[in-house]
Order: structure tokens, then sequence, then C-alpha cells
């Protein structure tokens, strides 16, 4: 396994589970990934922590004890907290989903979910710029040999221009925002493809087996990493 | 007999023998006065023609002329019923002639009758207009003959009075059923509207409509009232069923979630590569089932249609070439190719799930095809609607197969050897649905050919 080559800067993370199980692994899986957790088990006190504590990241369950994972969002966002926040919930249906993201979380995992997938996922949600990346302004991202640039919307391998087409751009543009972080297969979906579902087809291998063949052409080496049963990663770093 | 099911029909039908009651009632009058009246001009007849014989006895023939003379043409002193009530139309004629035929007295009798009752006799009135009569004539001892007559007229006067009477009563029926069927059928109908409108709420999705009430008391007030019950108690049913679904997928979902943790705590510390890949293949297995699992939910919930809350205008052929491109690479890795004409339409709808619908039917002819088969995509416009079509050149589906296609867990490919829970083209009809479509297979020559027909918007 390779999870050890994700990169995650330390963050302070809440974390509302009332399944002791489930709580008690992800508090052990995250505190190996370096992270600060704060485990609560019941909504109320997580409201409480929320506003009096500043959090990078919140973790929540639907169904808990006191107040449900959604309201409890609700009412952080209402009273102010910015913090990224993912819902973790047995909530599988198509309207769950959305009535997650409508009270203002930024992701929604369906339970059971892999390990690779949230911590991905927190990485994302971190919004914590790439290397070499300055702000949010920046129309030029620059990833080892690969130069984007936003606004002429063109791409350069080690000085030379690569064609692409707008899918295969978006594809690599979120890979190079995301450098030296694992970005997993349904995470591409949702926000290169934006698909709110699980499609039985390799899309993404399909896509990026196609940019890895144009980024790579004149025998350059393969900038893209698969990780195995996880997903794809730019290593901004030497090989 | 033909009995009426619509109000109008109910109302005509009511009016229409409320009228021929009032038509009935008025005949059995004319008829019951008419005769009453004839009766009591025959006794007047009678009476009188009594009294001039019995005066010509004992007077004789010259006085009896006077006494006609005088009579003729009068209008009053009447026995019985007229007695008294004289007046136009109450008048009595009288005639006399000798023992060879010549008028000795009375001159409104034109023509006179033979002895005995003549009617419809005709007869002149002193104002000079003509008329009939009721006429009795008798012969005289001394050869000639005597007639009494009593005008008519006041008989068709009570006809015509009374029919009147009623053909104005047949009117203000006709009337008031006309009337009264037109309000009733708006009242109705505008009751009717609200309820069908809240009906039509509930069938798209929306299970917190209710029927309004105005307080009336009305029937429709109580009918309403009791459709409102029976809706409060749909929308518990399906708050709860929604509520035990999400909580077994909660209470299935938690352990399995459990398992999946152990599962990779079990491969991070597996001794070696193969049972490392017997706990993957295990893990990937139960994704498989939760994701039958969730399949099998979504289509429920689609079909539930709660999810037209959220239906918006879409650029329809935008959502198709973008999963008609996502899938492009797919195609050509196969040697395979895909090929779109799309026209722009705009439709109302949820692009997560026409996606959704969209990418199942390029998995399926990726899938089941057959290898090489080619995918064409068409959106055209046909009177107002979207129509996509989509097609392959592959070997097609055995006609037996064509009805089932579209249920949950059907897989034509009797091996079950190809990927799949046959879930998608159920999820896709579901979605159809949901969005007021139609999906059929159209008959063609080779491979199997979807055409969804979707209510358009139209522009502006």
């Amino acid at each position: 396994m390779e999870d050890g080559n994700v990169r995650l800067d330390a963050m302070r993370i809440l974390l509302l589970e009332d399944d002791r199980e489930t709580r008690d692994y992800l508090v052990r899986g995250l505190t190996e990934l370096g992270h600060q957790v704060v485990a609560e088990s019941e909504g109320k006190a997580a409201l409480a922590r929320t506003l009096a504590e500043a959090f990078d990241i919140l973790i929540l369950d639907r169904m808990v004890p006191g107040l449900d994972g959604l309201t409890m969002l609700r009412l952080a966002r209402e009273a102010g907290c910015q913090s990224p926040a993912i819902i973790l919930s047995a909530m599988a249906g198509i309207e769950d989903r959305v009535a997650g993201l409508e009270e203002g979380a930024d992701d929604y995992l369906i339970k059971p979910f892999a390990f690779a997938e949230l911590a991905a996922r927190l990485g994302a949600l971190a919004r914590r710029p790439p290397p070499g990346e300055r702000g949010d302004a920046q129309t030029l991202l620059r990833v080892g040999g690969i130069e984007m640039d936003l606004v002429r919307r063109t791409v350069k391998r080690d000085g030379r221009t690569v064609d692409l087409q707008p899918r295969e751009f978006s594809l690599l543009e979120y890979l190079l925002r995301n450098a030296d972080r694992l970005v997993t297969r349904t995470m591409l979906l949702d926000r290169v493809w934006n698909f709110g579902f699980d499609p039985k087809t390799n899309i993404v291998e399909t896509h990026m087996s196609r940019l890895r063949t144009k980024l790579n052409e004149g025998g350059a080496d393969n900038v893209i990493r698969t990780i195995r049963g996880s997903g794809y990663m730019i290593v901004s770093g030497g090989q | 007999m033909i009995v009426p099911r619509t109000i109008k029909g109910l109302s005509i039908l009511t009016a229409s023998i409320s009228g021929l009651v009032i038509l009935a009632l008025g005949a059995a009058a004319i008829f019951i006065s008419h005769r009453e009246i004839e009766a009591q001009i025959d006794h007047r007849i009678e009476l009188e023609m009594d009294a001039l014989l019995e005066y010509h006895a004992s007077h004789g023939t010259a006085a009896l002329a006077q006494f006609v003379h005088m009579r003729d043409g009068g209008t009053t002193g009447g026995t019985g019923y007229l007695a008294g009530a004289g007046g136009e139309g109450r008048m009595m004629l009288y005639a006399l002639s000798d023992a060879k035929g010549n008028r000795i007295a009375g001159s409104l009798i034109p023509r006179l009758p033979p002895d005995g009752w003549t009617e419809f006799l005709p007869i002149r009135r002193p104002d000079g207009s003509t008329g009939k009569a009721q006429a009795l004539g008798r012969s005289l001892p001394d050869g000639g003959q005597i007639v009494v007559a009593g005008d008519r007229d006041a008989l068709s006067r009570a006809d015509d009075r009374i029919l009147l009477v009623a053909l104005a009563g047949l009117g203000v029926i006709l009337l008031t059923g006309t009337v009264s069927t037109i309000a009733l059928g708006r009242l109705i109908r505008r009751r009717l509207v609200l309820i069908s409108g809240a009906a039509q709420g509930i069938i798209e999705g929306d299970y917190t409509r209710r029927v309004p009430i105005d307080g009336s008391g009305s029937e429709f007030d109580r009918i309403s009232m009791i459709l409102n019950a029976m809706l409060g108690r749909i929308e518990t049913l399906m708050l709860s069923l929604r509520q035990v679904s999400s909580d077994i997928a909660h209470d299935m979902r938690t352990p399995l979630g459990r398992i999946r943790q152990d599962m990779e705590a079990l491969m991070r510390a597996a001794p070696d590569e193969a049972t490392a890949d017997r706990i993957e293949r295990t893990i990937a297995d139960m994704d498989a089932l939760l994701d039958l699992f969730a399949g099998l939910l979504g289509i429920s919930e689609v079909q539930g249609l709660a999810v037209r809350k959220r239906f918006i205008l879409l650029p329809f052929a935008e959502i198709v070439a973008d999963i008609v491109e996502a899938y492009r690479p797919a195609f050509d890795d196969e040697g395979r190719t895909i090929t779109a004409m799309l026209d722009d339409v705009t439709i109302r709808g949820d692009a997560q799930l026409l996606k959704r619908a969209i990418a199942n039917m390029l998995e399926n002819i990726l899938v089941h095809a057959g290898d090489g088969a080619n995918a064409i995509i068409t959106l055209a416009v046909e009177q107002g609607a979207a129509v996509l079509t989509v097609a392959d050149d592959g070997p097609g589906i055995p006609a037996n197969g064509r009805e089932k296609i579209f249920e949950r867990l059907v897989r034509l490919d009797p091996t079950h050897s190809k990927p799949g829970h046959g879930l998608g083209l159920s999820m896709v009809r579901a979605i159809v649905h949901a969005h007021q479509g139609m999906i059929k297979i159209v008959p063609s020559s080779s491979g199997l050919h979807l055409a969804i027909r979707l209510p358009g918007v139209r522009a502006g």
C-alpha cells in the first residue's frame, strides 16, 4: 500500500460520530495521518465545540443523538462557522445527498466508505494551496515539468506544448491543484465530470490514459501516478 | 333506460320529467274543466229547451217567436254553472222555424241543425264574428223546430288559459333547470378542480398537498375533509416508509461499515499478497452488494417522484453531449464508434438524473450490445417534445426480451456472466417517467433502438 505517500498537512478536525467503533477507527486513522481529532458523539456538544473552537474541517455523521448532523451544521453555518464540512452518513438516497449539500456541507460520503477515500476528500477540502501556488487568483499552475496557463488554456510539458481536449484540461487542472495529494476516481467523477453517481464504466481511466499519453509524448516520465485501488496523484518533487 | 352519468345529463333528465309532469297536469286540467264546462252548457241548453217547449205549449208560436227574438244572442241569465256568470263567451242562441222550415225567429244560427244534439254548429255573433256552438234541436207539436245553442267560446277560452298556465310553468321549469344546471356544473367543476389539483400535486410527489375547504359544510367540504384525512394518512405512510428505509440503511450500513473497517485493517496487516488479494476481493463483493441495494433504493426513490421538486430548466443537448464525450474514449478503446446528432432543446428536469439515464444506456451498449457494436445518439424536437434516441448496431435483443428489459433485476444474458445487476434500464425508465416522459423500443433491423420522449419547453 502506498497510502503512506499521501501527504497531508496536519489539520484540526472535529468528528461527530455516535458509533463507537467507527469513531475509534476514524480517530486512529486520522491521528496516524498526523491530524489532531476532537471526537464528539452527540450533536449539541459538537455544536458547542464548533462554535467555541476553531477547526480546519468538520466530519459529521447525520443520525446522531441530540442534534442530527445536518441541523448541527446549519446552526453552525448560521452562527458564522465557515470550516469546510464533510457529511459521513449511512443515508444514501439521492435526496439525502442533495439535502446534505444544501444544508452547507462541502462533500457527502456514504457509509461504508474506504478510509483512503475519506482521507483524500479531506485533503481536497482543506483548501491548502498546493506547492508553488500563491492564492486563488493565480493564472499559472506549475507542478514538476508541467505548466498550465489557466487564461490561455494552454499546457506545456518540459517546454513542449501539449494539446488537450477540454475535459482532459479540467482533469489535469484538478490533479495539478491537488498535487502531492491522492485524488480518487469518485472525486474526479464528482469534480471534473460532475457525475453525482458512480458509473460502471472506467470513465476516469480511459480519459486518464489519453492524458498520460499526451503528457508523456517524446519519452517523458509518467507524472501521473496510479495509487493502486485508490486513485491518482501528481507528485511535485523528483520521482 | 339511459341512466345519466353527468351532472348535465341528470339536470336535463330532471327538467324533462318536471316539464312532462307540468304538461300532463295541464292536459288533465284542460280535459276535466273542458268536460265540466261542456256539461254545464249542455245542462243549461236542456233546461232552457224544457222551459221554451213549456212556454210554446202554453203561449203559442207567436209568443215563442218574440221570446226567441228577445233572447237570441243574450249573454246573461244563464242557469247552473253559468248562472249569473254571463259575459263574453257565455252567449246563448235561439232559432225558431215553422213546419215548412221557414225561419220565424233567431238570426245568429245560419243553418238549422237536425233534431237532437249537434256539436260544433257554426254560428254568428252579434259583433259579426263567427264561432261554434253546442246545439239542441227539437220539433214542435205544430211541425216547426226550436233550436237552443250555447257558444263554445267559454270552453276554448278556459282551455287556452289552462294551456297558457301550463306552458308558462313549463317555461319556468326549463329556465330554472338550465340556470341551475349551469350553476351546479360550475360549482361542482370549481370544487373538482381544487380536488384534482391536490391529487395532481400528490402524483407529482408533493405529499403535503391538501384539498382546500371553504367552511361551508357542504357535501364537497365533507368529501374534501375525508380526502384530506386520506392524504394525511398517505403522507404519514410515505414518511414512515422513508423512515423505515433510512433506518434499514442506517442499521445495515453501520455494521457493514465496521466490517469494512476491520477488512481494511486486516488487509494492511495481511501476511502475504495472496491474503491481501482475497481480502480486497471480499471488500469488492461487499461494495457490489451495497451497490445493488443502493440501486434498488434509488429506483424506488425516483419512482416516488419527490425528485420533481428540484426540476429546473436545462439545456438537454449540452447534457447529452457531455455524457457522450465522457464515454467516447471507452468506445474508442474497443474500436467502436459513438456518434451524436443533437438539436438544441430545453426541458425541465434534474441534470444528475438525466446524466445517469444517458450513462446507463451507453453502458448498456458497451456491456451488452456485443463486440464492435457502435452507438448512434440523436436528439430532435418533434411536436414540441424532445426525442432522444439511443441505438446500437449490434445483434439486438431477442423478441421475448423486449417487454422485460425495463424490469428490475432482469438480465437477458442467460449466464449472467456480464457485469451489472439488471437495474440500468429500470433506472432509465424510472427517470424518464419522473420527467413525465415515455420510453419505448423502436423496432429496427439491427441492434437495440431506444426512444425517449420528454416534454419540451418552448423558448421564451
